[in-house]
């Protein structure tokens, strides 16, 4: 599956099929895993391939823990998953997964992963993210006013031969 | 919870973390892969066969004990990584940087 540009990458206009709201405290990490990879594997995935979404999520979620909140413990923090099925057929399966924030905003164009050549503690997540999904698209939410941002992943579930090929 | 148990033998420190490794607990693995450099000792392993799950930021943290370790001469080798550990390092290429042992038999006489 090739990769998805950020402008391939939309937020369903229907509501989510699963929303879960947490403060922005790292305790809530493991849970918010457990749910993402429960989820992902009704929509298809294999345990592998579920735990990778997972750790895509935990990963943008630790971003706006860190990054956005600065560790504060009574940030609002969003999850809303939805089943992947736009540009697929209708037997294809994945997952569309939302994070929302309600800190202050900032250019999309700034969140970059790190080059990987140089190995530093770090700057990893967005990568991760890139890597894990087809599609990853940070935005400025319209919502709040001047404030929240949305990272949205999409990742459809592969055929078992297309796995095959990915991995050769 | 995360706990980690540090044991040193002989110019060889063992730091042998259990629990999943992430946000909340990677600053307790920093501290304790800080306090295992301490020392400058000859071999550090890391046994993560008691780790089912690490994000970034517990690869963050083990990868600044390398860049400690390399300084001061210690050879830092990881083992037993389960799958979903092994991926990681494999995802953000890092299985090619840092010495991956096996078992912890193998990291002791590597």
């Amino acid at each position: 599956m090739p990769k998805l540009s950020p402008d391939q990458v939309k937020l369903p206009d229907c509501p989510p099929h699963v929303c879960m709201e947490m403060y922005s405290q790292a305790r809530y990490l493991s849970g918010a895993r457990e749910m993402v990879a429960g989820i992902a594997k009704r929509y298809g995935f294999d345990d592998n391939e579920a735990s990778r979404i997972a750790l895509a999520v935990d990963e943008a979620i630790s971003n706006v823990i860190r990054h956005c909140y600065h560790r504060c413990p009574d940030g609002p923090i969003r999850i809303r998953i939805w089943p992947h099925s736009q540009t697929l057929d209708s037997d294809a399966k994945g997952i569309i997964v939302a994070i929302e924030d309600e800190g202050p905003q900032i250019d999309p164009d700034s969140i970059r992963g790190r080059d990987l050549d140089d190995v530093r503690p770090g700057g990893l997540g967005v990568f991760i993210m890139r890597e894990v999904m087809d599609g990853v698209r940070f935005e400025r939410r319209t919502d709040l006013g001047d404030r929240g941002m949305r990272v949205i992943m999409c990742r459809a579930a592969r055929a078992p031969q297309d796995e095959d090929e990915a991995k050769r | 919870m995360m706990e980690v148990q540090i044991e040193r033998r002989d110019g060889l420190v063992l730091v042998a973390p259990s629990g999943d490794i992430d946000l909340s607990c990677s600053r307790d693995l920093q501290q304790s892969m800080r306090q295992a450099l301490d020392g400058k000792p000859e071999r550090v392993v890391v046994d993560l066969s008691r780790v089912p799950y690490m994000d970034s930021s517990g690869v963050a943290t083990l990868v600044e004990a390398m860049q400690i370790a390399r300084k001061q001469s210690t050879r830092l080798i990881l083992c037993g990584l389960q799958d979903k550990v092994r991926s990681i390092f494999e995802i953000a290429r890092l299985d090619r940087v840092f010495t991956i042992a096996r078992s912890l038999e193998e990291a002791n006489t590597a």
